[in-house]
């Protein structure tokens, strides 16, 4: 890892993290590269940057890149992503994780991100698998999916996670693929620029665990939707539509300027907790009394 | 007669303005000089069932509500079947007069049926007035002035309507004038001097504690008996720069909590039983990870929703063992509001200085209900410790020494340096997995040892730092009471009414459970016999105790888990009842 002695960035490589333990081929290569690129052509510092991850192959990302980083528990991480914003307006943070931890278990919490416009940025490396605890369906795994937890087939249907957090108040909007860097790095770079919660779901296929959904497959069933529509309504009859005509819809599908959580509740873009902490003293006891003036 | 030991117990039902009205009087007498404590008996319901109030009020500081009642206002007709029992002789209820009286036959007390709800109807056109009709008859009754009243009511009603103080007032003249024509017997309760106390709750001091600790991130999910705590910080913090949130749910609000700990702030979640127990994984998270973090837990009656709006110590195995793998934590239990306060104030800087969470374990009985206390326990040894910090300057030296920063560095105390993101020159890893000292997932098991190592570490020093058991009696008594939490009043009373009977005993209330002063409690307990009151029904302090004691002989236990903290004649008569066996 090279040492960085001026906050000028002048090479990607001021991004490189440790060297990866996936395996070779395996689909989220492709979204550690267009977040490096995307944070690089940005001039975004790693040391502005917050990577935080859940538990699984995909949430190891925040190691093999050079930012700030939490690793998270399984499903948590928009959670404790929340609590750094809302502490640290001024961190860029970004959320990295898989489609059984952040649509399975943290399920919950992708609404609730959603419905506050957070300024948090979720990249959701969704390989239709739980790859790290060795290929059980997830819920982006097809209705009949045989695998070792449903050798007579998964019951349960399947959710579309964009239209998810569409309906859920999301600003940002959009579904990559990791077999094609050019254009999710473009994605991940106006997610970036965007205000508010920006939700990036990315096909990205899993060598391991789950042959089926693989890059040629995705080659073949992708198709770039002329987003971002100008309404949410729209955007959701694309996705729909699209899916019925048994094709994956890509594409960025929705923006929306509008305020985001952090401004409504500071009043300011550039508001830090914990800036302002740093410049307090412990309170007078006068200043502490003075809050229960009335049990006196 | 003087009564210098006065207590009254409002009964009516959910909605009926009990409360209110015993907040007037515990407020009232407060500012008369005396110690008041109250408490709070009252249904997870908003409206129909039965609630009650009991005020205890004294010249001298207490902390518990007693064993007798000299005085019952009713409102409503069970009222005036349970509680009676608590009364005094020589006591007074007061009913109202559409209560059937037929079969309530009580010898050596006076009873008062007053039209209480059809004057507040003839004059207001509304009953809920009944209450403070009530205390107006109940303040002829004890020779409080009626000016007394008058100004807890302008004081306490002031941000209201003008002419809800105005018509409040002539409801409780309307008290005093019914009770002019009826009342045969007169009593005087004792005044002191007030100067200057505070009439405060578990909770309120909790989240007083936390501001002036400096917490400026509190995120929680309501949850009885705490949110009082939420309620207040929500209230104040952004005066102070600060935020809170409400989560999703319990498990959102700890990891919220954890993120902006990890970001640089002070902050803290609240909870009861069922929300810990979500808490718990994250809980674990904050130790592997060394965040440091508070968790205010009031504890309620359980298992599972319980009652949630009763007193119990039942969560005494869940905070001491909470969490897969071996997870650090301190627990720190407090019995009043001032240690409320004090605890809370101290949590935070021993979660920075030892980067591991810290547990404020209440419960139920503390923290919803008020006591007098003479003042907030705060001056300039209250200081903000922040531990090993990473400051901006030090940042420079990581840049030109050439030595990367690490988060988990090896350290002899078990703490490293704690750096935040944002600061420019390092780069800060956090991790839940086992990790090299950088942070990064040790996926080798290379450094496995050393950092379970360095994590225990930090036990060496802690509990030098934390709060001592209290000892009250003499250390040489042949008999001990040990307890928690709202079991403090009545051990006191309860070893002050056994010493007068010559039976030497003494108390010692533990005031943090995790890490214990385990040496002193052996030393003192040892050749004794020992008595361990706690309000639950499985012993889990006697038996987590045991583990100092081994199979001690003569150690015996007090139980209670009706939802109520204890009474002293309870304690006393257990006590003897054993002693008698044994003998
Ligand atoms: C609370 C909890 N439950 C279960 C697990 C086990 N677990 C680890 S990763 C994982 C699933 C990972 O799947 P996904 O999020 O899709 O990530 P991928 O490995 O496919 O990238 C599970 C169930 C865990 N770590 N924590
Ligand atoms: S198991 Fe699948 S998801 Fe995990 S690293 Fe290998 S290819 Fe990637």
């Amino acid at each position: 890892m090279e040492k960085i002695l001026d906050f000028e960035i002048k090479n990607i490589k001021i991004y490189e993290g440790k060297k990866s333990t996936w395996c070779p081929g395996c689909g989220d290569f492709g979204v550690l590269t267009a977040l490096k690129q995307a944070l690089f052509e940005l001039g975004i510092s790693p040391f502005d940057t917050v990577i935080v991850s859940g538990i699984g192959c995909s949430s190891k990302l925040p190691d093999y890149i050079n930012a700030n980083a939490f690793h998270t528990i399984h499903g948590r991480l928009l959670a404790v992503a929340t609590g750094v914003k809302l502490a640290n307006q001024k961190l860029n943070v970004i959320v990295t994780g898989g489609d059984g931890d952040g649509y399975g278990i943290g399920g919950n919490h992708l609404i609730h991100a959603a419905r506050r416009n957070i300024n948090i940025k979720y990249i959701v490396m969704n390989n239709e698998i739980y790859a790290l605890t060795k290929g059980q369906v997830s819920p982006t795994s097809p209705y009949g999916f045989v695998r070792g937890t449903t050798p007579y087939g998964s019951k349960d249907r399947p959710i579309e996670p964009c239209l998810l957090s569409l309906s859920a108040g999301a600003t940002f909007v959009a579904r990559g693929f990791s077999g094609d860097i050019k254009s999710l790095k473009e994605y991940i770079k106006a997610a970036l620029k965007h205000k508010g919660f920006s939700h990036i779901d990315v096909l990205s296929p899993c060598v391991t665990y789950n042959e089926e959904y693989s890059y040629d497959y995705f080659r073949e069933n992708i198709e770039l939707l002329d987003g971002p529509y100008s309404s949410r309504e729209e955007a959701i009859s694309s996705i729909i539509n699209t899916w019925k005509k048994g094709k994956i819809p890509v594409g960025i599908f929705y923006i929306e300027e509008s305020n985001h959580y952090e401004l409504s509740l500071f009043g300011s873009e550039d508001y830090s907790i914990v800036e302002e902490f740093k410049k307090q003293r412990e309170l007078k006891k006068e200043e502490i009394l003075e809050l229960i003036f009335d049990k006196k | 007669m003087k009564l210098s030991d006065f207590s009254v117990r409002i009964a009516g039902l959910a909605g009926d303005g009990s409360l209110l009205a015993g907040e007037i009087l515990a407020f009232t007498l407060k500012r008369r000089g005396l110690y008041v404590v109250s408490v709070k008996d009252f249904p997870s319901n908003i409206r129909g069932l039965p609630t009650n109030l009991t005020i205890r009020a004294n010249l001298k500081r207490i902390y518990s509500w007693g064993d007798h009642i000299d005085s019952l206002v009713a409102f409503e007709p069970k009222a005036i079947k349970i509680h009676p029992r608590d009364l005094k002789k020589g006591g007074v209820i007061i009913v109202d007069e559409e209560i059937d009286l037929k079969d309530i036959h009580l010898n050596d007390i006076y009873i008062y049926s007053v039209p209480l709800k059809k004057r507040a109807r003839e004059l207001f056109k509304r009953e809920i007035f009944k209450n403070v009709i009530a205390l107006g008859f109940l303040g002829y009754i004890y020779s409080i002035d009626p000016d007394e009243f008058k100004n807890t009511i302008v004081f306490y009603l002031k941000a209201k309507d003008e002419k809800i103080v105005e018509s409040n007032i002539r409801a409780l003249t309307e008290g005093y004038v019914l009770a002019e024509k009826i009342v045969k017997e007169r009593f005087q309760i004792e005044r002191g001097t007030d100067s200057g106390r505070y009439f405060l709750s578990g909770n309120e001091a909790v989240a007083l504690g936390a501001i002036a600790a400096g917490c400026r991130f509190f995120a929680a999910y309501p949850i009885t008996p705490s949110t009082e705590v939420f309620e207040f910080l929500s209230k104040h913090l952004p005066k102070y720069g600060g935020v809170t949130v409400q989560g999703e749910d319990e498990i959102a609000s700890i990891n919220m909590a954890i993120g902006a700990s990890f970001a640089g702030i002070r902050s803290m979640t609240a909870t009861s039983g069922p929300g810990m127990a979500l808490k718990v994984e994250a809980l674990s998270l904050a130790s592997m990870a060394e965040v440091p973090l508070v968790i205010y837990h009031a504890q309620r009656a359980g298992p599972s929703t319980g009652i949630p709006t009763k007193t119990s110590q039942e969560d005494i195995n869940h905070i001491l063992f909470a969490g897969h793998g071996d997870v650090s934590r301190i627990v720190l239990v407090p019995s009043t509001p001032e240690e409320s306060f004090e605890f809370t104030f101290k949590a935070f800087n021993l979660a920075e200085k030892y980067q591991i969470p810290v547990i404020v374990l209440s419960e139920q009985a503390i923290s919803q209900n008020q006591q007098t206390i003479d003042d907030i326990p705060y001056d300039e040894n209250y200081t903000w410790e922040r531990g090993k910090i990473l400051t901006d300057e030090m940042v420079l030296s990581y840049m030109t020494n050439g030595k990367p920063y690490e988060r988990y560095e090896i350290t002899e105390d078990g703490i490293s340096l704690r750096g935040f993101p944002g600061q420019k020159g390092i780069i800060v890893r956090y991790n839940s997995n086992e990790k090299t000292p950088e942070g990064f997932i040790d996926e080798e098991c290379e450094y496995r040892n050393e950092m379970v190592e360095k994590r225990i570490r930090k036990f060496e020093n802690i509990i030098n730092e934390l709060p001592f058991p209290e000892l009250y009696g003499r250390e040489e008594a042949k008999n001990v009471l040990i307890g928690i939490g709202s079991s403090l009043g009545p051990m006191r009373e309860a070893v002050d009414r056994l010493n007068e009977e010559k039976l030497d005993f003494s108390y010692l209330r533990i005031r943090s459970l995790f890490p214990l002063h385990e040496d002193y409690i052996y030393s003192l307990t040892f050749n004794k016999n020992v008595f361990v009151c706690e309000l639950n029904s499985f012993s889990q302090l006697r038996n987590y105790l045991s583990r100092i004691w081994g199979k001690k002989e003569n150690v015996f236990s007090l139980r209670k888990y009706i939802g109520l903290p204890f009474k002293p004649s309870e304690i006393v008569r257990e006590i003897k009842k054993i002693i008698k066996g044994e003998g």
